[in-house]
C-alpha cells in the first residue's frame, strides 16, 4: 500500500497531497493492461492530430492533376483522391471537425444526463416525475429522421453545432441510468449520516453522490463520443449533410458515390483510409473504457 | 433533554389499484431521554425500534405526537428549521461498511462536518486538522494510521470507532446506536460498547442504545431506563436492572426466556415464557396486542388494551391486565 499518511496539522497540504495519489493511481491502473496502454497511445494520438494537425498542412491542401487516384507510394501512404491530394493529409487535417464533434456531443449528453438523473434521483416526488417523463419523450424521438428533417433547414456550419444536435438526442439513456444509481446511493448509510451532520445538499450531490457514479460516467463520456463519431460520420456519408468541410465522413462519401469505391479497386485505399482511422480511434476509446472502473474505485486503484 | 409523546408512524404499503396494508410501525410512543442518560429499546425485528430511533435522530418523520428537543416543541417548527435541533442527536449506525462513503478517505470524511462547524464558529482552518485528530484519539484510533486511508483499509471495528468520532464532530448530546454492534466481530463488540459507555461517562453524551440483545442493553447502562417495544408500543418501561431482574409482561418474559443457555452450566429460567403463536402483523389490532401470543391471555386480553402504568407488584411500569414475576432468565445449573 503506498497510501502516504498525512502529516498532522497540514489540511492544506492535504488536497494535494490526494490529488497527486489519484494520478499516481490512475499511472498504476493503465500500467496494469498493456492493451490500456495501447489505448491511451492511439488515443493520444489522434488527440494530437486533431490539435496539431491542421497546422502541418497548408490551408488549401495541394492537388495533383497527374496523380488522381493513386496507388498507395512513399510519397502518398494511402494514395490520393480524385483531385490527386494526398488522403492521409485529408484524414489528419479531417480528424478535429470529428473529434471536436465527438466531445462535444459527450460533453452535452452527459452534463445534460447525469444532472438531470441527479435532480431526479435526490429529490424524488414532483421533480422525478416531470423530469423522468421529458426524458420518456426526449427516448422515443427518433434520431436518424429528426436529423434528416433538420438538415433540410438548418446547415450545421461547424463540429459544435453538430455536436450540440446530438447530445441533445442523446441524454436520455444517461438520465435514466443516473436517476437509477442515484436511487440506490441515496439510501446508503453516508448519505443519510451526511444529511444527519447537517452538510448542504450541494456538499452531499458533488462530494458524497458523483464520486461513486464517476466511473458510470467517465464510461459514458468515452462511449458518447464513439456514438457521436459514427453518426455524424453516417450523416455525411449519407450525403444529408452540406460538406463544405472535410472530414472522415465526406471522404466515405465522395470515395464509395464520387469514386466508385465498391465496384472498382482504385478508390479503394481513399475509402479505406478514413475507415481504418473511426475503427482506430474507437480501438482506442473501447481499451481505455476498461481501466474507468479501477481509475475510480479507490479499492481497485491501489496495488 | 429529548422527551416525545405519543408519537405514531404509519407506513402506507403500495398495493394493488384497491390499496395496500398499511403497517402501523409506532401506536403512540412516550418517551424521555435524560442528559447524559443512557436509555435502550429492545424488541424483536419489526417492533419499530429502528423507526422510533431514526425519528429521534431526525431522519423520518412522523404522523402524531410530539417531540421536544431541550424545551422546544418540534412542530412549532418548519422541516428546515428543526434541523439545528435534531443536529444534536447522530446516528451510529448498524453496518459500518455502508456508513462510510468508500471513495473518501477519513480525514476527508471528517472535514466535512469540522469545517462546517469552523465556519459557524469562526474557527481558523488549522483547527479542523487538530480536531480531527483529537476525535479519533478519542474514539481510540492512531489518526496517522487512519487519517489518509480509505474506508476499504479498516477493520470493522475501527470503522465503527470512524462513524463514532464522525458523529462527534458536532458536538451531539445524545448518540443513538442502532443495533451498533451487531455486525461488528464478536471480539471486537465489547470495546466498541466499551466506548459508548465511555463517551457517556468522560462528555455526558446520552446514549439512546437500540439492540435485541438483553445483555447488551445491561452493559450499556445498568442505572439506565430500558422500554420493551412490541408492534409499535412500549409494553414495559423501567429501570433496566429492575426489568431484567423482574419482568412482569409476557412478552419481556418472553425474550428474555429465549437468551440462549450455556449448557451444563446454566439451565433455563423454571417458569419459562414460550409464545404460544409466531408473530404474525395481520394477527388482530384489538385489545391487547400481544394477546393472540400469549400463554396467559383471558377474555378481556381480547377486548381491552391495557394502558402502561406503573405496577404495585414491580417499580417499573408494564401494559399488562395480569402481571406476575415469573422466573424467566436461565439460572446457573446446579451440581
Amino acid at each position: 500500500m503506498t497510501v502516504t499518511t498525512i502529516l498532522p496539522g497540514s489540511p492544506g497540504n492535504t488536497g494535494a497531497t490526494l490529488r497527486r495519489n489519484f494520478w499516481r493511481g490512475v499511472g498504476r491502473v493503465l500500467r496494469r493492461k498493456p492493451s490500456r496502454i495501447a489505448g491511451v497511445g492511439i488515443v493520444a494520438l489522434f488527440g494530437a492530430m486533431a490539435l496539431f494537425g491542421p497546422m502541418l498542412y497548408p490551408a488549401h491542401l495541394p492537388r495533383d492533376n497527374n496523380a488522381l487516384y493513386a496507388a498507395p507510394s512513399l510519397a502518398h501512404p494511402f494514395g490520393t483522391d480524385f483531385e490527386g491530394t494526398d488522403v492521409l493529409a485529408l484524414v489528419v487535417t479531417g480528424s478535429r471537425y470529428v473529434i471536436l464533434t465527438g466531445l462535444a456531443t459527450a460533453v452535452i449528453t452527459v452534463a445534460l444526463g447525469t444532472a438531470l438523473g441527479l435532480l431526479a434521483g435526490f429529490h424524488r416526488g414532483r421533480w422525478d416525475t416531470v423530469l423522468m417523463r421529458i426524458t420518456d419523450m426526449q427516448l422515443t424521438i427518433p434520431g436518424l429522421p429528426l436529423l434528416l428533417v433538420l438538415s433540410t433547414i438548418w446547415k450545421f456550419q461547424g463540429p459544435l453545432e453538430m455536436g450540440l444536435v446530438l447530445g441533445l438526442l442523446g441524454w436520455g439513456g444517461v438520465a435514466r441510468a443516473v436517476r437509477s444509481q442515484t436511487l440506490s446511493l441515496r439510501e446508503r448509510g453516508f448519505i443519510e449520516a451526511a444529511r444527519g451532520l447537517g452538510l448542504s445538499t450541494r456538499h452531499i450531490v458533488g462530494r458524497e453522490l458523483l464520486p461513486s457514479m464517476a466511473p458510470y460516467i467517465a464510461m459514458n463520456v468515452l462511449i458518447a463520443v464513439t456514438g457521436a463519431i459514427y453518426a455524424q460520420v453516417g450523416l455525411f456519408f449519407l450525403g444529408v449533410l452540406p460538406f463544405d468541410s472535410n472530414n472522415w465522413g465526406v471522404m466515405l462519401n465522395l470515395a464509395v458515390f464520387g469514386g466508385g469505391a465498391l465496384t472498382s479497386t482504385a478508390a479503394l485505399p481513399y475509402l479505406l483510409a478514413p475507415l481504418l482511422a473511426i475503427l482506430l480511434l474507437t480501438l482506442g476509446i473501447v481499451l481505455i473504457v476498461d481501466a474507468m472502473d479501477e481509475i475510480f474505485n479507490p479499492r481497485l486503484r491501489e496495488e | 433533554m429529548i422527551t416525545g409523546t405519543g408519537i405514531t408512524k404509519t407506513f402506507k404499503q403500495r398495493g394493488d389499484v384497491l390499496g395496500g396494508r398499511d403497517v402501523r410501525a409506532l401506536r403512540g410512543i412516550d418517551f424521555a431521554i435524560e442528559k447524559g442518560g443512557a436509555v435502550s429499546f429492545i424488541g424483536e425485528s419489526g417492533c419499530g425500534k429502528t423507526t422510533l430511533g431514526r425519528i429521534i435522530a431526525g431522519l423520518e418523520s412522523w404522523d402524531s405526537g410530539e417531540i421536544v428537543i431541550d424545551g422546544t416543541p418540534m412542530s412549532s417548527l418548519r422541516p428546515r428549521r428543526r434541523q439545528p435541533y435534531f443536529r444534536k442527536i447522530q446516528l451510529i449506525h448498524q453496518d459500518p461498511y455502508s456508513a462510510l462513503n468508500p471513495t473518501r478517505t477519513i480525514y476527508q470524511t471528517l472535514q466535512a462536518p469540522l469545517a462546517l462547524r469552523a465556519r459557524q464558529a469562526g474557527r481558523p482552518k488549522s483547527w479542523i486538522g487538530e480536531r480531527a485528530e483529537e476525535l479519533l484519539s478519542l474514539v481510540g484510533i492512531d489518526p496517522g494510521y487512519v487519517l489518509g486511508r480509505y474506508p476499504h483499509q479498516l477493520s470493522g471495528g475501527m470503522r465503527q470507532r470512524v462513524v463514532i468520532a464522525r458523529a462527534l464532530t458536532v458536538d451531539p448530546e445524545m448518540l443513538v446506536a442502532d443495533e451498533s454492534v451487531s455486525m461488528i466481530d464478536v471480539s471486537m463488540r465489547l470495546s466498541i460498547l466499551a466506548l459508548l459507555k465511555d463517551l457517556r461517562e468522560r462528555l455526558g453524551v446520552s446514549v439512546l442504545f437500540i439492540t435485541h440483545d438483553i445483555a447488551t442493553a445491561r452493559y450499556i447502562g445498568a442505572e439506565g431506563e430500558l422500554y420493551v417495544l412490541y408492534r409499535g408500543q412500549v409494553v414495559e418501561r423501567g429501570l433496566t436492572e429492575s426489568i431484567i431482574t423482574g419482568p412482569v409482561h409476557p412478552y419481556t418474559q418472553s425474550l428474555l426466556s429465549a437468551i440462549p443457555v450455556l449448557h451444563g452450566l446454566e439451565q433455563p429460567g423454571p417458569e419459562r415464557v414460550v409464545p404460544t403463536e409466531a408473530l404474525d402483523e395481520r394477527h388482530a389490532d384489538e385489545g391487547c396486542l400481544f394477546a393472540r401470543r400469549c400463554p396467559f391471555r383471558t377474555e378481556r386480553c381480547e377486548k381491552e388494551r391495557p394502558a402502561l402504568v406503573r405496577g404495585v407488584e414491580v417499580a417499573h411500569e408494564r401494559a399488562c391486565f395480569h402481571p406476575q414475576r415469573r422466573s424467566v432468565i436461565p439460572v446457573e445449573a446446579v451440581a
